[in-house]
């Protein structure tokens, strides 16, 4: 019962992260500077993403749910 | 692939401004310190359990709903950066745009020619502002419908000579080529 509690909750916050990130990815490529590389932001948006997304992730899978 | 502007063939970007970096860095604190609040949380907790800090069932999911706080933090953080790297003010030679974004779905893109320049005021508000100077730039166009304002830029009265002086040029080069 607790197990698919939290994670439902787990999918809901990642499915979340998932849209929000495309929609600000989107509108980086959408409206860059002419002439611009944007490739420093996004490495860093996406690489610090992953990183909470599978620390979250890791801890899940250290729960004991017995 | 679309830009935030187009520029014309013989058009140069004399300066691109965003609003100064303190006001980012003032908003990011924002967000920085409420992603410590589950850390101020946890070791307020620890005097009542101590077994937080500890490989329990109970720690594991407290701190699994933490990082998930911390995600929603981490996108917060992203749409306050998003805010101020979308937000511009551009000069060229031949315009001036000034781009709001506003969150995601609200944007406001507002340009004048150079020739329709009427006034421009600098303002330097605060001590903050006095001291990491930054302030608004406002542009009065000869129409008076629009009002165009730099918001929080970095170095406003630099900002306005190179507007004046780009406005200048954009008149003589205006005036000599009706002349030929």
């Amino acid at each position: 019962m607790f197990f698919f509690f939290y994670l439902t909750i787990g999918l809901i916050v990642f499915l979340a992260t998932l849209v929000f990130l495309a929609i600000a990815l989107y509108h980086l490529f959408q409206y860059r500077l002419p002439n611009q590389s944007l490739k420093r932001p996004i490495i860093i948006l996406i690489a610090a993403s992953l990183v909470i997304a599978l620390f979250s992730i890791g801890l899940f899978l250290t729960i004991s749910w017995e | 692939m679309t830009t935030a502007f187009t520029l014309a063939p013989d058009e140069k970007i004399i300066v691109i401004l965003r609003r100064h970096r303190l006001i980012l860095a003032m908003d990011l604190i924002k967000v920085g310190l409420t992603a410590l609040i589950p850390l101020a949380v946890a070791l307020i907790l620890a005097f009542w359990q101590p077994t937080l800090f500890t490989p329990q069932p109970g720690a594991a999911i407290f701190w699994y709903l933490v990082s998930l706080f911390w995600l929603i933090v981490w996108c917060w953080g992203i749409l306050v950066w998003l805010d101020w790297y979308l937000d511009l003010w551009v000069l060229t030679n031949r315009r001036l745009i000034d781009i709001e974004q506003e969150k995601f779905f609200h944007r406001q893109v507002l340009e004048c020619s150079l020739d329709k320049v009427q006034n421009v005021t600098c303002k330097i508000n605060g001590p903050l502002a006095t001291f990491f100077k930054y302030g608004n730039v406002e542009i009065k166009t000869a129409d008076q419908a629009t009002l165009l304002v730099f918001e929080q830029v970095p170095s406003p009265n630099q900002i306005q000579n190179a507007i004046l002086q780009a406005h200048q040029e954009y008149l003589d080069n205006v005036g000599g080529k009706n002349e030929t």
